[in-house]
């Protein structure tokens, strides 16, 4: 296990996660500006730690911009570094 | 249209295969309460909904449903993962094994395969509301279940964040309920469908 890669995951997916919170709950409180503030803050924070992820263990989600085709790389999601065969 | 994600909802990561727990949890993904048929219900009703924020309620609900079936496929993949022909036999596994060897295949613990006939899409707004607000139960209820039999921490920290989740989506169920009953005529909500009749447009 990539120790290293496995915190920085993490990392993303609670930021992605309390964003996913917060936009179903702005689903039914589109006037909660404190909602939308804490979406924004945390829409950021996961933009930054996805950039930061992305840098060394490749994409996330599609790429924008591709140089060597990195997205079909293991280990996918559900996998772990033993179980994916390049 | 969508776009993938290469990443779960909420880590995934069981040390110790065991059969016996996949058996029981592959239900929360083909069975009556599974997430299969959630994402399917709350992604087919919302078309017919013609109230815009009920609309997006469905949509996103729907999606993390999705995200919710490839994280119950890593659980059930994670517990079967380099299993021996003993412990298959001794786990009572070996009837799903038959068929699907530890390929993903959605079906009840009892055996019964996935079937659309477990929802509705009743293109009715209250009815559809009301179905949401009551799979979303029964899910939590199955989930609970599925503690009661599970004693691994790996497996019950995510079961335990699934299990979180129907209660939120229950809750804004709830309000969506709230919305489209503040939309339709308070004195008689069943005077005509929003969905269908063109009455008051």
């Amino acid at each position: 296990m990539n120790l290293n890669r496995d915190k920085m995951m993490k990392q993303i997916q609670a930021y992605s996660f309390a964003c996913y919170d917060a936009l179903l709950y702005l689903d039914s409180h589109p006037q909660s500006k404190c909602a939308m503030e804490y979406y924004n803050k945390h829409k950021a924070l996961e933009k930054k730690a996805m950039y930061e992820y992305e840098k060394h263990f490749g994409p996330v989600t599609a790429p924008t911009e591709a140089y060597s085709w990195e997205w079909t790389k293991g280990p996918w999601p559900w996998q772990n570094e033993n179980d994916c065969k390049e | 249209m969508w776009q993938y994600e290469k990443k779960l909802q909420y880590p995934v990561n069981i040390k110790n295969p065991n059969p016996k727990y996949a058996q029981i949890i592959v239900s929360q993904l083909g069975g009556p309460d599974g997430e299969v048929g959630a994402s399917l219900r709350y992604l087919t009703q919302r078309i017919a909904m013609p109230y815009s924020q009920i609309t997006g309620i469905l949509t996103d609900v729907g999606t993390e449903e999705l995200a919710h079936v490839e994280m119950v496929s890593a659980i059930l993949y994670q517990l079967t993962r380099n299993l021996k022909p003993k412990e298959i036999e001794d786990s009572g596994f070996a009837t799903y094994f038959v068929d699907h060897t530890t390929g993903i295949y959605p079906v009840a613990a009892s055996g019964y395969p996935y079937t659309v006939a477990q929802f509705q899409s009743k293109g009715d707004i209250l009815a559809d509301l009301h179905e949401d607000l009551a799979a979303e139960q029964k899910a939590r209820a199955t989930y609970d279940n599925i503690l009661r039999l599970v004693d691994d921490p790996d497996v019950c920290d995510a079961i335990k964040f699934l299990r979180a989740r129907e209660i939120v989506h229950y809750q804004r169920f709830c309000e969506a309920l709230g919305i489209a009953q503040d939309k339709m005529n308070s004195k008689n909500f069943y005077g005509y469908n929003p969905a269908f009749d063109n009455v008051g447009k």
